[in-house]
């Protein structure tokens, strides 16, 4: 009886630790908090706006994913709706993020334009079934600043739609725009990590399709 | 007994796993035996792509075919090869460019020489179409 009662106790508490969250978006007072092992920081700033990009906040999900010999990432390591929404403010999101291992990583794994005044969203780039991803890549403990993303979608000459980012990894000007909303945040310490596009190679299954005869 | 089972089940797995291998390449030559020299391949490729391309059909287009007519290679029910091995010539290729349940049959004209390997890719286009290109390996 006793040994059920214990395999109960921790079977709850191995959900409850599958259940944490691995991304949190961040406010000025948890910056005053040590970080926790095995997590880092993050900051992604979006180009306000331009002829591809819309004036829109954006909203980021974050999940994580296996990372495949040949640079490639495939499987969420947990089930997909267990990933984390971050959302920008002033075009900028601070959150907390799990550390890279050298197989599991985190990844945005879509974004999305934020209509305020029509309520909704608008897709940017999704990965359900592969596509592209964002791996924020940071092995150790610190503030990470992956720059400022601009998102592209082109037609290519043979009709391929593609999607891109470019990034400008420059922090002039990251400081004055935060201070005022995260003074605790130490700018000196801040390390620059210019994301890169990466591809999700996983592709869904067909369900199954039952004929009752 | 158990050793005997043991064996046989093995064997028709073996068995099961070659016959699979078989089909998975569609070769457009009938009752011919050809070296690898002497033939063309199509391979998949989901290089950057959501999409696997399987092949739903074919057309010689050669100005010297015998048989012009569109021959249809596996099915819903069968399946779809990703693999086929073609003599030289021109031809229409139809793909079978599917992930999850969306699929699109979108096709290529080629024209394919001897010893030679392409890869078949399918992938997004504007308006939600999908588009499939064949490109020679390096």
């Amino acid at each position: 009886m006793k040994i059920l009662l214990n395999s109960v106790l921790l079977l709850i508490l191995l959900l409850l630790a599958g259940c944490k969250t691995t991304v949190s978006q961040l406010q000025d007072s948890d910056l005053n908090k040590p970080i926790e092992k095995g997590y880092a920081i993050g900051i992604i700033k979006v180009r306000e706006s331009d002829a591809d990009s819309s004036n829109t906040e954006k909203s980021f999900y974050i999940h994580e994913r296996h990372k495949r010999r040949d640079g490639t990432y495939t499987d969420p390591v947990v089930p997909l709706s267990s990933g984390s929404t971050i959302m920008t403010k002033d075009h900028i999101a601070i959150f907390k993020f799990k550390l890279a291992t050298r197989s599991i990583v985190s990844v945005i794994a879509s974004a999305s334009h934020v209509h305020d005044s029509q309520g909704g969203e608008s897709n940017i780039f999704a990965s359900a079934c592969g596509g592209p991803v964002i791996p924020l890549q940071a092995s150790s403990q610190g503030v990470y600043y992956f720059g400022e993303i601009t998102f592209k979608e082109w037609v290519s000459e043979i009709g391929e739609l593609k999607f891109d980012i470019s990034v400008n990894d420059s922090t002039q000007g990251l400081e004055a725009s935060l201070s005022d909303a995260y003074p605790s945040l130490s700018y000196s310490s801040i390390k620059v990590a210019p994301a890169e596009l990466g591809w999700d190679s996983s592709q869904c299954q067909p369900s199954t399709t039952i004929i009752y005869i | 007994m158990k050793l005997l089972v043991k064996v046989l089940t093995t064997a028709l797995m073996a068995l099961a796993v070659t016959s699979c291998a078989n089909l998975s390449t569609y070769k457009n030559y009938k009752n011919k035996k050809l070296s690898d020299d002497l033939v063309a391949k199509i391979r998949p490729s989901t290089k950057n792509s959501v999409f696997t391309p399987g092949i739903a059909s074919v057309r010689n287009t050669s100005r010297d075919a015998s048989d012009k007519k569109t021959k249809s290679v596996g099915g819903a029910m069968a399946g779809y090869p990703v693999k086929m091995n073609l003599l030289p010539g021109r031809y229409v290729i139809t793909f079978y460019c599917f992930t999850g349940n969306t699929y699109a049959f979108p096709s290529a004209e080629v024209v394919v020489e001897e010893g030679s390997t392409y890869y078949s890719r399918c992938f997004n286009a504007p308006e939600g179409k999908v588009g499939v290109e064949v490109y020679e390996a390096e």
